[in-house]
């Protein structure tokens, strides 16, 4: 069942229906047995009453007066039995039969154990009996060996519980009845509340289904919920605020990219025309045809970082993570920017730890590193500093690159790892520096379980540290 | 004319600076906003092709500023952002005119050339004095339709006077719009250049057109 509402109503209703039946039910017991004790109570008396009646003498047991026959109003049978048995189980009286009547089953035996029981009349009546062993009164002039060692009797009464039985039937049905109607206004009540409390759930979420994409600013109002729900509130509206913020995001990211692809697209399309605008030596043509080539490769290192980023965040991108020796990663990298350190005379060092084994994906890896090194080489002053640091710290493999001639304001660095931010929004000659390259560090290192840092940029240098877990177990699932 | 452009991109910055200046402009660069708002207060430049993304001072800022300062150059923005929004931004600024980029270079040559009519009051692209006929599209200069040989600073220097026809040119206004910053600075130059001129405009059997004003300047137009 689906609905809270019915579910909870059906549930209430059945336990309700259960107490009250076990009311009923015993309510029910407690009279029956007090209505059936009282029958046996005064069955018992009568009974006690004819025993009192019989007396032995000249060692015959005799009953003094037999008792009026009680018959039954609708059959005219006997309603009621009685039989006295001396000691040798001789009958000494009993309830006269009419005739073509026969004796009830059960009252034939005296020996039965039970003081009370239930039977049946040959009229098929229900009735209940009571038999004890007695001693009769013993005369006076009896013999005083006799008043020794009295005999006994034993008497067994049976009357039809036909009355009673009736009165519990109807009883019964009232309690039945009683019960049913109490039900029925329970089930009212109940679902009368149940659907008055349950409420505020469907009001809360149609408020919930009318919050769409169009309409991300709006939020569900925290006061009107339900205490239990209001966790539940809180968190809607958190993501809804997450979801704005996304959504944001990839629009100014759209906006962005259109943005960094068009600057050099123009570059390359006014340099060509003004070069193809007259005739020109061969050597300004040489010039140009370098310069628009060098803009073509970093139009395509700012595309393929695009594209990593895009494939990172749509979940594409897959580690296979195995052994990688970072130390000959870093040195392997470094070749192509080798030229660009020289040509900017820049002093470089390197501190490199033997043995630099981390457990992570060395492709996704090599994009890090190598846009860390580009960014060290070209963002340090003419003629500055580039050190390049790697070693073991605790289970993971740290390297650090730190070059001089830092820009970064302090009011600055939280931004430095949003897409398209850079240090002064300024674009070296390529337009290969777009902001991106932090941005796409951070995104590769979190999906190999490393970390990046701006470790400080004090005294004019600017320190970056990454790390990557060396052990099997530090990589995320 | 001169033309200052402020852009930070130095492919596009250099392209377009061969490209104005190979098309008889003078032209100043510069690569940030904070030297481009220095070089563009002399309020000396005809045209000024702003970029809209600078460092130091963004281009917006720069023109507020430029304009608050009381500076009347025309502007030209140049950008990638296209939206509406950003235009009409742009224009009530005080921007004059709009690229985006990228945009072909024979328009940017042409709306450059548009402001500087403008600059001038000069709607007609074809300028007539007297006798003397200068086609600014096509940079040549007719004397009684017989076709001038000039030189693209003697060009420049004539079309500047031609634009201010009948006005009294000093000879710092023609070093300031015709000279770049780094030039030689003696006002030498211009009375050299203008001499020049004079040769090849006032030919003998002709009017006289470029006059001298003695401690003034220079005037194009019919004797008065």
């Amino acid at each position: 069942m689906k609905s809270l509402r019915a579910r909870l109503l059906a549930r209430l209703m059945l336990v309700s229906g259960l107490i009250c039946l076990a009311a009923a039910a015993t309510l029910y017991g407690i009279t029956r047995g007090t209505v059936v004790s009282e029958f046996d109570a005064a069955l018992l008396a009568k009974a006690r009453a004819l025993a009192a009646l019989t007396e032995q003498a000249q060692g015959r047991v005799e009953l003094e007066l037999q008792p009026d026959p009680v018959s039954s109003v609708e059959t005219g049978d006997p309603a009621e039995y009685f039989v006295v048995l001396d000691d040798r189980q001789r009958v000494v009286a009993r309830t006269p039969i009419p005739e073509g009547k026969t004796w009830p089953d059960g009252l034939a035996e005296a020996n039965n154990v039970s003081l009370f029981m239930a039977i049946r009349l040959p009229d098929g009546e229900p009735a209940r009996a009571v038999r004890f062993v007695y001693i009769p009164r013993v005369e006076e002039d009896e013999d005083d060996a006799i008043k020794l060692s009295p005999r006994s009797a034993s008497i067994l009464m049976a009357r039809s519980t036909v009355a009673i039985d009736r009165t519990l039937t109807k009883l019964a049905w009232s309690l039945a009845l009683v019960f049913v109607l109490t039900l029925g206004a329970i089930g009212v009540a109940l679902g009368w509340v149940v659907w008055r409390d349950l409420k505020p759930l469907r009001t809360l979420s149609h408020r919930m289904g009318t919050i769409g994409v169009s309409n991300l600013a709006d939020r569900v109002d925290l006061i009107e919920a339900p205490l239990e729900i209001q966790p539940v509130v809180h968190r809607f509206n958190a993501l809804l605020a997450e979801i704005q913020m996304a959504m944001q995001r990839e629009r100014s990211f759209t906006a962005d990219v259109a943005h960094e692809l068009r600057t050099p697209l123009a570059g390359l399309t006014t340099a060509l025309q003004v070069c193809g605008s007259r005739p020109r030596q061969a050597a300004e043509y040489k010039s140009m045809i370098a310069k628009c080539l060098k803009t073509c490769h970093g139009m395509h290192g700012m595309v393929d970082n695009l594209l990593t980023l895009a494939r990172a965040d749509a979940g594409q991108l897959s580690p296979r993570f195995e052994s990688a020796d970072c130390g000959l990663l870093l040195e392997e990298l470094w070749v192509p920017f080798e030229g660009q350190a020289t040509a900017r005379a820049l002093h470089v060092t390197w501190s490199l730890d033997s043995d630099l084994v981390a457990h992570t994906d060395a492709g996704l890896l090599s994009i890090v590193l190598s846009n860390l090194i580009d960014n060290a080489v070209s963002h340090a002053d003419s003629g500055g500093e580039v050190h390049i640091a790697a070693g073991i710290q605790g289970d993971s493999v740290a390297v650090s690159l730190v070059n001089s001639g830092n820009c970064v304001a302090p009011a600055d660095l939280p931004r430095l790892f949003d897409r398209f931010y850079r240090g002064d929004q300024a674009r070296n000659e390529t337009g290969r520096h777009c902001g991106l390259g932090l941005a796409l560090c951070k995104r590769i290192l979190d999906l190999l379980g490393g970390t990046i840092q701006i470790v400080g940029i004090n005294r004019g240098e600017f320190n970056v540290s990454i790390s990557v877990p060396t052990a099997r177990d530090g990589s995320p699932d | 004319m001169r033309v200052l452009v402020i852009e930070d991109y130095e492919l596009l910055r250099e392209s377009i600076e061969q490209g104005l200046r190979e098309a008889g402009f003078a032209v100043d660069t510069a690569s940030d906003g904070a030297e481009g708002y220095c070089l563009a207060k002399s309020g000396e430049y005809d045209v000024i092709v702003l970029d809209l993304m600078l460092p130091k001072l963004d281009g917006l800022t720069l023109l507020r500023q430029l304009r608050d300062q009381g500076i009347n150059s025309h502007v030209l923005l140049l950008t990638a952002r296209d939206t509406p929004a950003d235009r009409i931004k742009g224009l009530n600024q005080g921007a004059d005119d709009y690229l985006i980029k990228p945009f072909e270079f024979g328009e940017l040559l042409a709306r450059v050339r548009a402001l500087v009519r403008r600059s001038y009051h000069a709607k007609n692209p074809l300028l007539r004095i007297a006798d003397l006929e200068l086609d600014t599209r096509a940079r040549t200069v007719r004397r009684a339709g017989v076709l001038l040989s000039l030189t693209p600073r003697e060009y420049a220097i004539l079309e500047y006077l031609a634009m201010r026809a009948g006005e009294v040119v000093t000879r710092t206004d023609l070093w300031a719009h015709i000279f770049e910053f780094n030039s030689d600075s003696t006002s030498n130059v211009v009375d050299v250049h203008v001499g020049r001129l004079r040769r090849k405009v006032d030919l003998p059997d002709y009017k006289p057109l470029i006059h001298t004003r003695r401690g003034h300047g220079y005037r194009l137009g019919e004797e008065l």
